[in-house]
């Protein structure tokens, strides 16, 4: 049966319209009812990191001589020493040994510095960038130090 | 014969014009019912999903809070520390389980398991209550699961500092929160 013009031409349009109609469908699919990627809540990934840095802050370290990691990390802005030993040896060693006790797989490297005015001092150096927390140490003399803790 | 014939054609013809408007009447109806069809997914799916970022806002406020809670945080000279005191979690423990408490509660928190375990100086898997503090290492705050089938739950965990103000001492957990989705 020979095809008339007019009818190939409709037959054409239908393929048309039919291919218009399958993009408009995945174009719904994929665009529309695209999955949104799991949103990074920051809010709680600093609250993560905060509480951390508090839990591995309040932590004692030195049985003979029990002392506050956090007051501990003033010592070492200041070049005391902890139990006998250079305080920002021992803080650094005490710090990798408490991290490694709770086993966290979130993160694996750390950074901890405190600065007071212009002078800082590093404790940890494994990290370059990622999340950064920090807190503020008041000392009963009133001298305040900034403790800073980045994960990666 | 001739009129007949020509009214018969004009009766075929008025007949097939109804047909057609029939016709387009249904695909009409057809193609709006296919659009209702289509908006009301749409719409349900983002509503859907404006639920779920709900929810998931509201569980991360809950998880940030929770250790700032005055049941459950710790102070010194009226001043709040950065740590959960363990005496106020045996007393916490101890005073969930009346009915009124049980519903407060449930009113703050709906249907979730919140639990803490140590896991720094050591490990313990024994569970704390009112009565035992010490040699314990596992404390379970609040458990609230929905009767019937359970949809999925989303976990958050947190490390936390414990005091222990017995011996001024501190030890690390880590506070894990079950939201249960019904």
């Amino acid at each position: 049966m020979k095809l008339r013009k007019g009818q190939i031409e409709m037959i054409g349009l239908v393929i048309v319209v039919v291919l218009l109609a399958i993009g408009l469908l995945l174009y719904v699919k994929l665009v529309v009812f695209k999955e949104g990627a799991a949103k990074q809540d920051v809010s709680v990934e600093n609250a993560y990191l905060t509480n951390l840095m508090g839990a591995v802050f309040n932590v004692k370290i030195c049985s003979s001589d029990p002392i506050k990691v956090e007051e501990g990390i003033i010592n070492c802005f200041n070049g005391m020493q902890i139990c006998g030993e250079e305080a920002c040896r021992y803080l650094k060693d005490q710090i990798k040994e408490i991290i490694g006790d709770i086993n966290l797989k979130k993160y694996k490297n750390y950074s901890i510095w405190v600065t007071k005015g212009s002078e800082n001092r590093t404790i940890m150096t494994e990290c370059k960038t990622g999340v950064l927390t920090y807190t503020t140490v008041v000392t009963p003399d009133k001298e305040h130090y900034t403790a800073y803790f980045r994960v990666c | 014969m001739g009129i007949l014939k020509r009214k018969l054609n004009i009766g075929r013809k008025g007949q097939l014009q109804i047909q057609e408007t029939i016709l387009t009447v249904f695909i009409f109806i057809v193609l709006i019912m296919l659009g209702m069809i289509f908006f009301y997914r749409v719409q349900s799916s983002s509503i859907e999903g404006d639920f779920k970022n709900f929810e998931l806002d509201k569980l991360s406020i809950d998880f940030i809070t929770l250790g700032d809670l005055p049941e459950l945080s710790c102070s010194r000279a009226g001043i709040k520390e950065s740590c959960i005191d363990t005496a106020k979690l045996a007393v916490f423990m101890s005073s969930n389980n009346t009915k009124d408490s049980r519903n407060y509660y449930f009113d703050r928190f709906g249907y979730k398991s919140i639990t803490i375990n140590q896991v720094y100086p050591n490990k313990n898997s024994n569970k704390c209550s009112y009565s035992r503090i010490e040699d314990c290492g596992v404390w379970e705050l609040y458990a609230r699961k929905p009767t019937g089938k359970v949809g999925s739950k989303i976990i958050r965990d947190t490390p936390v500092s414990l005091y222990y103000p017995k011996d001024d001492s501190y030890a690390i957990g880590i506070l894990v929160v079950e939201d249960y989705e019904t």
